[in-house]
């Protein structure tokens, strides 16, 4: 009887406890979730445009950048959803409390391409632009309406089309709804926000998100990342 | 030399004791990600506000729309007063890509487009989303899949693909 509770060291139980130590570590890994990750959504589209300036912006001028995008367009006004204003504070609030050392963009989109020419965009950001000693870059872009249509329909999976206009002065409108989108320097699309009233904070915090991902995922650590990405759950 | 316990033939025991642990590791998981960690499925950003999708936001103007040539993407509302998807015809060029979206505005319904792979259920505050390409010619009636009330059998569309 004394001589069966010797415990005696056998492979097999190097095994046993090798596999309980996986099935742990992966059950603690997606349960606790050690590394924070905002989900890879999608690639963003690649484009070749003009900004307010006849300049030439192509998605690799932002490669390395945190950018983020809106959709709007020059004549938008009464009900339409202008997020222009909400770029503008979320500028403030990213020189003023996003992480150093990481480059940010903005960039606005018209949805109007027919009308936003480089020189009415040049109108249209003015004000917005007219004390620049920001930090942070900011391009209103346009190009050809195809062109355009792929990037921002392809691409972000915004719907916009354009509608007889009851106001005056202008002959259409464009109807769409209000979105923004967060893509990392890789060019991948890792926030998208649909809402007019974008709460700032919201913003700065996966900012954070993004940058502590950024800043660490090299070496050893960056299989961790990987190992968080492949627990997310995607849409 | 007592019989009184039960002879278990060891590598039974093991088994035993192996599944013991994998059902109670998976009962602590659950209970964690559930109540502490507040890990509910889908993910925030497909949930709706079930009061006002008929009033605001795509599901409020249904219907098929062009993001760029060849990719759609189709809003479809389903209520149960009366008993009806919003719209229930779609007519799709042959060869594109939808991406269908489906909500409820107020019970549980399901959503299945007929010899296709397009099937889930639809709940009340949350989005259901999947992309399919229409390769074929042809009609494909969808119909409500889950039991949610006397008009039950009135719940049906097609999509017509051309």
């Amino acid at each position: 009887m004394s001589e069966k509770k010797v415990f005696k060291f056998r492979w097999l139980h190097l095994l046993y406890a090798l596999m309980a130590l996986v099935v742990l570590s992966v059950v603690s890994f997606a349960v606790f979730q050690p590394v924070k990750v905002l989900p890879r959504i999608s690639l963003a589209p690649g484009y070749a445009f003009t900004n307010q300036d006849g300049e030439s912006r192509t998605s690799e001028d932002y490669r390395g950048k945190l950018t983020l995008y809106n959709f709007t367009y020059a004549n938008c006004d009464g009900d339409c959803p202008d997020t222009t204003q909400k770029m503008e504070e979320i500028r403030g609030e990213i020189e003023k409390s996003a992480p150093a050392g990481i480059d940010y963009a903005l960039v606005t989109v018209t949805l109007d391409p027919e009308r936003d020419t480089p020189e009415n965009l040049g109108l249209f950001a003015a004000p917005y632009l007219s004390a620049d000693n920001s930090t942070v870059s900011w391009d209103f872009i346009t190009g050809d309406p195809l062109r355009v249509r792929y990037m921002v329909g392809g691409g972000f999976n915004l719907f916009y089309e354009a509608e007889a206009s009851p106001n005056q002065g202008s002959d259409y409108e464009i109807k769409f709804y209000p979105l923004f989108v967060l893509v990392d320097g890789w060019g991948i699309i890792r926030a998208e926000y649909p809402t007019k009233n974008l709460d700032y904070e919201e913003v700065i915090n996966d900012i954070n998100f993004l940058t502590v991902e950024i800043n660490n995922s090299d070496g050893a650590a960056k299989y961790a990342y990987e190992a968080a990405h492949l627990f997310r759950c995607y849409p | 030399m007592s019989n009184e316990k039960m002879h278990i033939d060891p590598y039974e025991k093991k088994f035993m004791i192996i599944g013991i642990a994998v059902l109670v590791i998976f009962a602590i998981s659950i209970t964690i990600a559930g109540f502490m960690l507040g890990i509910q499925v889908p993910s925030p950003g497909q949930l709706i506000d079930p009061n006002t999708v008929a009033s605001e936001g795509p599901y409020s103007d249904p219907g098929l729309k062009e993001l760029s040539p060849g990719n759609y993407e189709l809003y479809i509302r389903a209520e149960a007063s009366p008993w009806r998807f919003y719209p229930d015809e779609v007519t799709v060029p042959v060869g594109s890509r939808v991406t269908i979206h489906v909500t409820s505005a107020d019970v549980q319904h399901g959503f299945k487009i007929q010899d296709t792979n397009v099937n889930f259920m639809v709940l009340p505050g949350q989005e259901s989303t999947l992309t399919y390409t229409f390769k074929e010619v042809g009609e494909y009636p969808y119909i409500c899949t889950e039991y949610c009330g006397v008009g039950h059998q009135n719940m049906y569309g097609v999509i017509t693909v051309e």
